[in-house]
């Protein structure tokens, strides 16, 4: 798991910090975008293994960059982890729409969110 | 909706077309009927001719109009033209001779009366089926005006008449039912909006709730795990982590606070305990609880106090909160390196307050939207330049605003900035005197 860069892109300042030193803590190295653009503009000039993003971003909401990521051949592989406040089924739903890797509801245990991304990343390597 | 052009509704392009060329169909057979049937002779026969083809072509003007455009006012327009051409007519028939408006009295009242009944249907539409048929029942069953002047009226032209009668009161039914239904549907599509934005407010509120949360728990497990294991890789102190859930938990309570206040106004009983109070000190007090935030968005606060302010008769509680709402708002919508400033003043009976900032404005149109309630959500994760908050700050404003019996209003202009002026009326109203009377 060492070595890997994860894109943590979340407009909540206090989030983005504790989530990125939860990450950090386990070894990886984090990228932060504060919004949708930024983040778009670093997954495809950075290419991070994996993505973490919320959903009401500035700019650009999740939903719309998961697609742009998601149908396009070069970043389709990156997997993509929603964290988010919006806990309803439907957007969950939506969140599947856009073939986002997993859907994890804030509030959660990090351990939870560190569990997935280690999934998904050991998923990759297969 | 649009719930003016209530004529419009449901009527298609091509509904018009085809009525169009029914009346033409309908009054082009009437003449036809009339004159063949040589009921008049010589300049009468011309008359009929005239008031039938200036029925014609008000009709097809009428129609073509509003194939163009539909303009209510337009219809009411060549209605009463059309209304002022044919009286003339009927009356310069009268005067030829043969006291013929008794041969047309019956149908006029007839189609009045009717058109009072029905209001709300197009009044210019009956008036002109009454008449076609009217007609078209006389050609076929042939009224007489004797030599002597006398009406002679045959048992089937009265059944016709009837029939008249009978055929306007199913149209009315008809056009009624019609606009009903497209009520009912403009109703059931307003419905659907307010249930829609009622959804969207509850996942925004759950949303809203969720994220001071999260920074919460995510920095309590992370100060956890710093003093359980000190050899944990965590870059960050604990001041920092105490720190994130202080603020955090500041916000939630702001929110509950918020939500909790709007129940209320909802039940409609704020407390209103009032006493005399400077506003102007009011808003300073206000003012000096956003100092921080002001600093961190990088705005600066300006006030603009008329010094020696009348006291006045408000609840100090609830007119700071209005400036707390209107101040964050215009630091959290401002530039960086923006100004907002205060302006309190007495102003022709009431002190008046305006909140200024040099932000990024809001559209004219969108400016109504602003005091209705759940509208911030309505843009929700389209809106590019999504702001944190719950959007009910307004709300709040102005409920508490009318309380107190004063104006709130919004200008703004796109990319220069927003003014949000309220007044409070210096004096106090009668059901206010009543309450003060009360408690001493």
């Amino acid at each position: 798991m060492k070595n890997k860069r994860i894109l943590l892109i979340e407009d909540e300042p206090d989030i983005l910090k504790t989530t990125a030193i939860f990450l950090q803590a386990e070894g990886f190295e984090v990228l932060t975008a504060v919004d949708g653009m930024e983040g778009l503009e670093k997954a495809r000039t950075q290419g991070p293994d994996l993505i973490i993003m919320d959903i009401m971003l500035p700019k650009l909401d999740g939903y719309k960059l998961c697609r742009m990521l998601k149908f396009d051949e070069k970043y389709k592989n990156i997997p993509i982890v929603f964290f988010t406040a919006r806990a309803q089924a439907q957007d969950e739903e939506l969140g599947r729409e856009v073939c986002a890797d997993a859907y994890i509801k804030k509030p959660t245990d990090p351990k939870l969110l560190i569990e997935k991304v280690k999934e998904l990343l050991g998923k990759q390597k297969c | 909706m649009k719930e003016k052009n209530k004529d419009n509704f449901g009527i298609s392009f091509f509904t018009k077309f085809i009525e169009m060329i029914f009346w033409f169909i309908t009054i082009s057979a009437a003449i036809f009927l009339n004159l063949s049937n040589q009921v008049f002779q010589g300049p009468q026969k011309l008359s009929y001719l005239f008031l039938f083809l200036s029925a014609v072509i008000i009709i097809l003007l009428v129609r073509g109009i509003r194939l163009v455009k539909t303009n209510s006012r337009k219809i009411v327009f060549a209605s009463s033209l059309s209304a002022s051409v044919l009286l003339p007519l009927l009356l310069l028939d009268t005067a030829a001779g043969k006291m013929v408006i008794f041969y047309y009295l019956p149908t006029v009242i007839a189609i009045l009366l009717t058109s009072l009944v029905m209001m709300d249907v197009k009044i210019y539409y009956i008036f002109i089926v009454g008449l076609c048929i009217f007609f078209l029942g006389d050609a076929f069953m042939g009224t007489r005006v004797t030599p002597a002047g006398q009406l002679k009226y045959p048992l089937m032209f009265m059944g016709t008449f009837s029939l008249t009668l009978l055929i306007m009161f199913t149209y009315y039914l008809y056009a009624k039912e019609r606009i009903i239904r497209a009520r009912l549907n403009a109703l059931t599509e307003r419905l659907k909006t307010i249930d829609r934005l009622k959804s969207d407010f509850v996942t925004n509120v759950s949303h809203e709730l969720r994220t001071p949360l999260t920074s919460i728990r995510n920095a309590a497990v992370l100060l956890k795990t710093k003093t359980g294991n000190k050899d944990a890789f965590i870059s960050v102190t604990e001041e920092e982590l105490l720190e994130i859930i202080v603020t955090n938990s500041d916000r939630q309570s702001r929110l509950i606070d918020t939500l909790l206040d709007l129940a209320k106004i909802e039940k409609g009983r704020l407390s209103m305990g009032r006493a005399l109070a400077n506003v102007g000190n009011i808003a300073m007090e206000a003012m000096k609880s956003l100092v921080i935030q002001a600093h961190k968005n990088n705005v600066e606060l300006v006030h603009d106090v008329q010094p020696d302010l009348p006291n006045i008769y408000v609840s100090a509680d609830q007119i700071i909160e209005v400036f707390t709402n209107l101040i964050d708002n215009a630091i959290k919508y401002n530039k960086k390196g923006g100004k907002v400033i205060v302006h309190v003043k007495v102003a022709e009976g009431c002190i008046e307050s305006v909140v200024e900032d040099t932000g990024i404005g809001i559209l004219a149109e969108n400016v109504d939207k602003l005091f209705e309630k759940f509208k911030r959500f309505n843009d929700d994760i389209e809106n590019k330049d999504r702001k944190k908050g719950t959007g009910l700050g307004l709300v709040i404003a102005k409920e508490i605003v009318q309380m107190h019996g004063g104006k709130i209003s919004v200008e703004s202009k796109i990319g220069e900035g927003t003014k949000v002026r309220f007044t409070l009326p210096a004096g106090l109203r009668k059901k206010d005197q009543e309450l003060l009377k009360n408690e001493e």
